[in-house]
This record gives C-alpha cells, structure tokens and sequence, in this order.
C-alpha cells in the first residue's frame, strides 16, 4: 500500500498482485478529513501497512486493531505536528516543537 | 497486571491480536543491525506466550522522505543503505523500476551479472542466517563454521563490484562496471566448496541434536496462517506454497536462468534451515548457468538522465522475500514518490503469530527464524508487573536461559 500527498487531497494505491501482474487499486480521501474504511478485516496483511500510513500521512483507518495507536512514529513526534509525509511537514518547525534547537 | 496495560493490550488485540494474559514482557526495542527495529510487547500466561504485539520505527530514518530531495542516482546509493545485508536487491528494485519508467531496454550482459551478484547476495544472505540460528540455539561451532565459508562469498562479491557490503554495483541502464577478467575460473572453487559445505551441514541439521530439540516443531506456521497473513520468501515457501518473484515475475535475467523454486512442508524452523540450505544449492546452480550463457557485449547503457513523468511498481525475490519498490515520476530532477515495502515489514504479523504458545526460551530462535538480525537481544527489560520491579536481562543471560531450559530434554 503507497500513500501520497496530492496537495488537497491524499491519495492511496493498494498494490495487489495478481499472479501475473500488479493491479493498483487507487482512492483518495479530503485532508481536511482522512478517513477511511480498513480493509484488514479482509485482508490481514494490510494491517501493518495501514496503521504505517497512519502515522506518516494521517489517515485514520476504520476497524484497524492500530488506529489511533503509533507503529512506526516515536511517542514524542508532537500529536499537533503535521504528520512527517506530507507537505506541510517541515523538519526545522518540528525540531523546534521538539525544543531541539 | 495493571488495569490501564490490560485495556491497552485488548485494544490493540482487536480481531488478530487477541489474548488474555497474565503479565506483558517488552521485548526489544533497540536493534542495531537491522533496518527495522522492532519492539514486541510480548503477553505470557506463566511461560507461554499468547500474545505478541509488535511496534515498530526505533530508527526509522525517513528515508522514503529523504529521497524526496535527492537526484535520481543519488538515492541508488540512499537506498542501499536501507539495509546492509540485501543491499544489492534494494538497489536492483529501485534502478529497475525507475528503467520501467524510462521504457529503455538495458544490454543483456548487464541483465546477467545482476543475476550473478544478487544471487551470491543471497548466499551469502542465508549463510549469515544459519549460523545466527546455531549460535541462538546454543551451537557457536555451527555459527563459527558457516560465518567462515560466508567470507569466501564477501571475498568474490568484493572481487566483482569493488565492496563487500554495500556494493553500489547497479545503476540505472546496467552495471556500473564490467567483471573483472578471469572471474568465472575465480567463481567455480568457491561454488564448488560451497556446495560441498552446505551437503555436509544439511546432514548435521538433519542430525544434531542440539539443532533438532530447538528447531522441530517450533515456530510452526501452517498454509492456512500463510494464506490469511501473507508472508513472503523463506517463510511461505517452508509451509509449501511454491511462490517466488524469480518465477512468477521474471526480471533481469531469471528467465532465462530460472532458479528451481523450492519448498517444505512442516513451516517450522527446521525446515527453514532445509529449505534455506536447498535454496543456496539453487543460487550456485543459477550463477554457473549464468557464467555459461554470460553473452558478450556492453554492460551499461546511457539511458536520458530526465526521467519522464509516471509511475511503475517493482519487485524482486530479496534473500527474504519479496521487496517491493514503487516509484513515482513527475518529470523532474527527484522523485514524487518512492515507496518499499521490505520483506520483514511483510513477515512481522507472520512472526507474531509463530511465537504464540512457545516459551520465552523460544523467542531468541523464533524471532531469528523470520531473519532480522538479531541486535535487540541485547536488551530486553522483564517487568513483574505486580510489584513494578523491574530488571534488564541481556541476550547472553536470554540465550543461556534457552539453552538450560531445553538441556537433557530429547526431542
């Protein structure tokens, strides 16, 4: 699963292999409101890849055993922080929340 | 148990993760030696194990992000260093994708020499695994033994490319230069003592006890959890699903020189030892086919330095499974996008499942046989969570702990 930035929206590929060649599933979901249905309910594996999109783009999954929960970003990452994948993320103002500078 | 740590843990149990346990030891989290770090809350009902949940990113680097700022043929180099023991594979599914983009067909010579470097890389990649597996099961000798033949593979690697870790050896269009004169007569020895290694150690892990007692049986995952869960390489293959990149999805040259896929059927540590050791008898088959149809010609074609605008999806058979690369273009001097899918992020729900119902002594062997390696067992914190002590117990005092436990039990 590939989450991207588009800007307005934010854009999510699950890439799935069909035997002979990747197909790409694609929705994208408002930034204002990103939110959408889990699909590990059905397919276990995107658990993981799920909850990673989460943290780096911000987007809620509905039903996901982590959501809400970090699996990758560390517990001091600033919850007001734009999550570190998009483009309003900028490295120096989140040292700055951090007091690292 | 505290009541905030239980309600956490059901939380995050829900659906796949469920348990009901006694008492959570973390286990983990720092991790030197592998990309992914991981952290596993581990809850045990006395000894057992009912529940794993893993978190993970203790240094996760950003690299994806990084590559965002980087040229092109920069982040060839900033991705191998995603990992320091399949580097090559990182570095083949990024400049192949990024040549689907480009449409530009590279020399077949190229093709070939990627074949060859990437399967001494997993030679030398599963070597590496098996001596970590004796020297968790309590077996240095094993670890010494194997470690030392591995060095022959680092020795040829070094010869061809120029390194023996991170090999910076594929670039866009080929190889960045061509194999030194006289590699072949240089290759065939080493294969040939290889060979006769990995004979001589498939008959000790078929027979040593110490091996036998640690492994059989351990860390069984059945085709079903496979299917529900998908794991990729090693780990599906030991549970009898012949699936392999190398097969399904041709690239470089493995149509031409397929590797015969090979399987197990118990999915427990043992047969991943088996099943790892076939597979290296498999890559020595692949480079002298590859040696003996090596075409003559060019190895590197200049492709345009503009990357044109689109998207491709990637994936090579890495010595772990499958690595997944999607690369995204907007025409310009960096990527939009990047995105890789590593093996092991593929294979930790798999883990968490193969350590349910072992005991704490398993995990050391358990963890390894999903093949990160094994830095984290440095340090691990046992709380009891009823008195709030809580000590440091290292992986040496861990390993002894496994190797007591399972000592005057017979398989």
């Amino acid at each position: 699963m590939t989450g991207y930035d588009k800007g307005e929206s934010i854009e999510i590929l699950y890439h799935f292999w069909q035997g002979k060649r990747f197909v790409d599933v694609r929705t994208s979901v408002p930034k204002a409101a990103p939110r959408l249905k889990s699909i590990s309910s059905v397919v276990a594996a995107a658990t993981l890849y799920e909850a990673e999109i989460q943290d780096i783009l911000g987007v809620s999954f509905d039903g996901n055993p982590f959501q809400g929960k970090r699996l990758l970003l560390p517990d001091t990452y600033p919850a007001e922080a734009p999550p570190p994948l998009t483009k309003e993320a900028n490295p120096e103002k989140i040292r700055k929340m951090l007091e690292l500078e | 148990m505290s009541e905030d740590k239980k309600s956490e843990g059901k939380e995050a149990g829900a659906g796949l993760m469920q348990y009901s346990a006694e008492g959570m030891m973390p286990f983990g989290p720092v991790h030197p030696s592998l990309k992914e770090p991981e952290y596993f809350k581990l809850y045990l009902e006395g000894e057992k194990i009912a529940a794993v949940v893993p978190r993970i990113g203790y240094v996760h680097r950003g690299i994806e992000r990084a590559a965002q700022d980087r040229a092109w043929v920069k982040n060839i180099y900033l991705f191998e260093r995603i990992c320091g023991i399949c580097s090559f594979a990182h570095s083949l599914g990024y400049t192949q994708g990024v040549e689907a983009l480009t449409q530009f067909e590279i020399p077949k010579r190229a093709k070939y020499i990627r074949v060859i470097v990437a399967e001494l890389e997993r030679i030398h990649s599963h070597l590496l695994w098996l001596g970590l597996v004796g020297h968790w099961a309590g077996f240095d000798t094993l670890f010494m033994w194997i470690w030392k033949d591995r060095e022959r593979v680092l020795d040829l690697t070094e010869a061809i490319t120029g390194n023996r870790v991170h090999k910076s050896y594929s670039t866009f269009g080929g190889v960045r230069k061509d194999l030194p004169d006289g590699i072949a007569e240089k290759i065939k020895p080493e294969l040939a003592y290889i060979r006769k290694r990995v004979v001589f150690y498939t008959d000790l892990v078929q027979r040593e006890e110490t091996l036998i007692v640690r492994t059989r049986g351990i860390g069984r995952i059945s085709q079903d959890t496979a299917y529900k869960l998908s794991p990729v390489g090693p780990l599906l293959r030991c549970t009898g699903i012949a699936r392999d990149v190398r097969i399904e999805d041709p690239y470089a040259a493995y149509d031409e020189v397929p590797p015969a896929i090979q399987t197990q059927t118990d999915g427990d540590i043992a047969s991943l030892l088996t099943l790892r050791l076939n597979e290296i008898l498999a890559s020595c088959d692949v480079i002298d086919s590859a040696l003996e149809k090596l075409p003559q010609g060019p190895f590197k074609a200049n492709i345009p330095r503009v990357i044109p605008r689109g998207e491709s999806t990637f994936h090579v058979e890495a010595p772990r499974g499958e690595l997944f690369y999607y690369v995204k273009s907007g025409g310009g001097n960096v990527p939009e996008r990047v995105k890789i899918r590593t093996p092991t992020m593929a294979n930790l729900l798999t883990a968490t499942e193969m350590l349910k119902g072992h005991t704490l002594a398993d995990v050391p062997v358990v963890l390894t046989g999903m093949d990160p390696c094994f830095g984290c067992m440095d340090r691990i914190s046992v709380v009891d969570v009823d008195s709030s002590k809580q000590w440091t117990v290292g992986g040496e005092v861990l390993r002894q702990h496994g190797i007591e436990y399972y000592r005057g039990r017979k398989s």
